[in-house]
């Protein structure tokens, strides 16, 4: 430590007696002052100056102070360097930025147009409380990619197991059961289903064939009795 | 060796300073300026002038061993 700061204050030392070297007063041969004007003038495109007259004028010096470099990092010019290489580097990763922003923007438009972003619940119809009617539908906004969330409940207090069937599972008896809500005995499933028109019936206690009583039912041709919905337009 | 010549020596030595470092040394010794007053004017940080004084002299002391004692 002692050793770090006997060598500061040596090399200090050193550079004071550099300095009063550089500080000695310049003196300057006789033809200096004529050698000066003489480049000012030229300076001054040739126009030589009237004795006395103050050069240069303050007019010219608030000029030229305001043509000297800001002091300021940012508005001072800068003379910047780069190889081919860099430059090549440079304008590639720029042309990909621009491009990964040009596809995120496209795509979010037409992922918007296309109603890739569906709500998660569209629709949702209580066949043992509301009637599903086809006017109830018909109104709702839909496209391809929509799924509707179906909502098949009956009121069957009395029953031990109650499912749905339909063209949307194949009419398939155990395919989608539905589940006691309650104390009330109102059986419910909620089942996604794509816009369209579907016939469907429950099936309680696993053998009897109920229609849903709210809903426009339809004969088919040995008169067995189903409910239509229609989701979507 | 007289003044003059010691001079042309030191100028010499200045002249061989990254640009940087020889403002530094100039400011800081021949102008007497703070480090504060030196990064105002320089827009330079005061750690990086202090540097750059302290790699002048180390250089100059190089350059100039038995022409300034």
């Amino acid at each position: 430590m002692s050793h770090e700061k006997d060598s500061a204050a040596d090399s200090d030392a050193f550079a004071q007696r550099i300095a009063s070297f550089l500080q000695d007063p310049v003196q300057l041969d006789s033809d200096f002052e004529t050698r000066v004007m003489a480049a000012i003038e030229k300076e001054n495109k040739g126009i030589p100056l009237e004795r006395g007259e103050a050069f240069p004028t303050r007019d010219a010096r608030q000029q030229d102070i305001r043509r000297r470099p800001s002091r300021n990092w940012w508005l001072r010019e800068h003379r910047m360097t780069f190889s081919p290489l860099a430059m090549t580097a440079l304008a590639i990763g720029f042309a990909a930025i621009v491009s990964l922003a040009t596809a995120v923007v496209t795509l979010g438009i037409q992922g918007r147009e296309a109603g890739a972003f569906p709500p998660q619940r569209v629709a949702a119809i209580s066949s043992g409380q509301r009637p599903a009617t086809p006017g109830r539908t018909a109104g709702l906004r839909s496209s391809r990619d929509t799924v509707y969330i179906m909502r098949f409940a009956i009121a069957a207090g009395a029953a031990r197991s109650v499912s749905v069937v339909g063209d949307f599972n194949g009419w398939a008896k155990h395919a989608t059961p539905l589940s006691p809500v309650g104390h009330h005995g109102v059986w419910v499933v909620e089942v996604p289903l794509p816009p369209g028109r579907y016939e469907y019936a429950f099936i309680v206690d696993g053998k009897q064939w109920v229609p849903d009583p709210l809903a426009i039912q339809r004969a088919d041709d040995f008169d067995t009795h189903s409910s239509v919905v229609t989701l979507g337009s | 060796m007289d003044r003059a010549m010691v001079r042309e020596e030191i100028q010499h030595a200045l002249d061989q300073l990254p640009v940087d470092h020889r403002e530094a040394f100039i400011l800081k010794y021949v102008e007497d300026m703070s480090y504060e007053e030196m990064a105002e004017l320089t827009g330079a940080g005061v750690s990086a002038l202090k540097m750059r004084v302290k790699r002048s002299c180390d250089r100059l002391q190089e350059l100039l061993e038995g022409v300034v004692r």
